[in-house]
């Protein structure tokens, strides 16, 4: 086989943990804000607690967000260089954007269901701000998996399954944390939440698996390598099996217990394709199949 | 046990502001390399010449053992990289290969394609040019470069890469590696008059026996344009650590923008769905 001293041919990612709790984070958010939109707006009289939580939960796991992004810059002071271009065929540009008007809709929508009384005039009137802040959500949710696989990096490199795996996910991460928050809300609300988490937890496990099949070989630092206790103990045994096994067991607290396996899952995902990321760039055999040989 | 040599001095990349006009504005030739490495001797001047004139930091005393290779591969503070390849034939004879590595200067640059700042840009003479006061160091063309060329510094935190000597192009000068080299194994000029010069190096390599000879780049890929930097190998492309097809990431971006961005809506809506169920559901109980 020809090649080079197994010197890597591709530079590995110098993005850190920093981001994989962004990408957590920042979906969770989107997520929250979308169930509690959602809530309101179809979910009757019974889902108006739901509202204000979830407008708690989008907003709390929001505002570390920018701050993560920042420090993981190389030049950290200039992070609003970001701000200067738009760049919609750059999903790290549109990525910027659609957190930066995001964050003003979920200001509002915090505002509104937290803070002003309900039924009072200004709080029916700002709630069609959703029109442009669930689109934007929608974007937050999207936009992180474009971002890794628009990249030359084996294991990433244009996996359409990807983006679909964190999208999926943040709605799960949200419906599971929702879910665990409002164990005293009306049983109807409670099974929407149910429905739900099973429903986007399905649709993650679909997408992980048609990804490790699209990616093959490529797919080896997750599934065998150095990442492999992380996606299968974290991602998949934490996020996607032990939330159902869980409800079926007689444990106290269980859905409790639930949610948090469901986060510690959705953290895990994200962590295990960043790091499964540098393992694969590091491996110049995974750059030679990626690119021809 | 030697001590780092670069705790002896100020290590950093010189402060870079160059006026760059819009590339509508001054359209010009394109420009840009020809890497012959059957002329390659494997001096290293062009790295020599590259890191004087572009004052880069040193990147410390490294042995790898790779042949005379101690520099391994482009990076930060190497924008010239001679590769050696030590090879033997069916004969059990050694022979070298050896290749001067430079930034391709891609005609469809994934770099400057994914560059959120902007500071990634095709200058006038149609090269891409990273302009090191607007780079903030978010690593996006770090992963997007499929031939490993650009790396995050930890002097400064921005990426950094060969600029094709665009101070010296502006004014009229060759790029140092270029005006280095002493056997003319690196060439600059005009990229059409570089590929017709390249094509009849070829031939005559070929007329000469050595029919390995090719031409990396000069033409499109598979799925990958052009290179304003090119080689003439004569070997396999990962015999030099060079992709034999290097990956567009950005191809087939709108579908993967769709797929994601419709899981996303589809749960959404399906978020609408269960919530209408439910309330349906609370007035049964209750009536």
């Amino acid at each position: 086989m020809p090649e080079y001293y197994d010197v890597p041919m591709i530079k590995a990612p110098v993005w850190t943990a920093e981001i994989s709790a962004y990408f957590f984070l920042g979906g969770l958010s989107a997520g929250a804000y979308v169930v509690g939109r959602m809530a309101e707006r179809f979910g009757g009289g019974q889902a108006q607690a739901l509202t204000s939580r979830a407008a708690w939960l989008a907003a709390l796991s929001f505002v570390p967000c920018p701050p993560l992004l920042i420090a993981d810059l190389g030049d950290p002071k200039r992070f609003h260089h970001m701000l200067r271009v738009f760049k919609p065929r750059s999903p790290m540009s549109l990525g910027t954007w659609i957190l930066t008007f995001y964050s003003g809709a979920l200001g509002v929508e915090f505002v509104r269901s937290t803070l002003l009384p309900r039924g009072s005039r200004l709080r029916r009137l700002l709630g069609p701000c959703d029109l442009a802040g669930l689109p934007l959500a929608v974007g937050m949710m999207g936009y992180t998996g474009v971002l890794l696989s628009t990249t030359a990096n084996p294991l990433w490199c244009k996996n359409e399954w990807l983006g679909a795996v964190f999208s999926a996910s943040a709605v799960h991460s949200a419906a599971s944390a929702l879910g665990g928050l409002s164990q005293r809300d009306p049983e109807p609300v409670q099974k929407a939440l149910q429905s739900l988490d099973h429903l986007a937890s399905a649709a993650e496990a679909v997408c992980l698996a048609g990804f490790i099949h699209k990616a093959g070989e490529k797919a080896a630092p997750l599934t065998r390598g150095a990442q492999a206790p992380l996606f299968w103990g974290g991602a998949v045994a934490a996020g996607l099996v032990a939330p159902l096994v869980l409800k079926k067991l007689p444990v106290p607290k269980k859905a409790t217990l639930a949610t948090a396996v469901a986060m510690a899952g959705a953290l895990a995902l994200r962590h295990a394709f960043l790091r499964g990321g540098r393992t694969s760039a590091l491996d110049p055999s995974a750059s030679r199949r990626n690119s021809g040989s | 046990m030697i001590e780092d040599i670069r705790d002896n001095f100020d290590n950093v990349f010189p402060a870079q502001f160059t006026d760059v006009p819009a590339p509508a504005a001054t359209p010009g030739e394109v420009t840009g390399f020809f890497t012959d490495t059957t002329l390659c001797i494997g001096c290293k001047a062009c790295e020599v010449a590259c890191k004087q004139w572009n004052g880069l930091p040193a990147d410390g005393l490294h042995f790898t053992g790779h042949s005379y290779d101690n520099t391994s591969h482009l990076g930060a503070t190497t924008w010239r990289h001679v590769a050696f390849k030590e090879k033997e034939d069916e004969k059990g004879d050694m022979r070298w290969l050896m290749l001067s590595d430079v930034c391709k200067h891609c005609q469809d640059s994934p770099c400057q394609q994914s560059c959120p700042t902007g500071a990634l840009i095709y200058n006038e003479f149609g090269d891409v040019y990273l302009q090191d006061d607007v780079c903030n160091g978010c690593g996006y063309c770090v992963s997007a470069c499929p031939f490993g060329v650009l790396d995050r510094s930890k002097e400064d935190g921005h990426a950094h890469k060969c600029t094709l000597c665009y101070d010296r192009q502006k004014d009229g000068l060759t790029p140092a590696c270029a005006k280095a080299c002493p056997t003319a194994s690196i060439q600059f000029g005009p990229l059409e008059q570089l590929r017709e010069k390249a094509r009849e190096r070829v031939a005559t390599l070929h007329e000469r026996g050595r029919t390995d000879a090719y031409l990396y780049g000069a033409d499109a890929f598979q799925e990958y344009a052009p290179l304003n930097s090119f080689f003439l190998l004569e070997d396999h492309p990962n015999e030099y650590n060079l992709p034999v097809e290097p990956p567009q990431p950005f191809n087939g971006l709108k579908k993967r923008y769709a797929w994601s961005f419709g899981m996303a809506a589809a749960l959404t809506l399906a978020a609408g769905e269960v919530f209408r169920r439910s309330a349906r559901s609370g007035k049964d109980s209750h009536a």
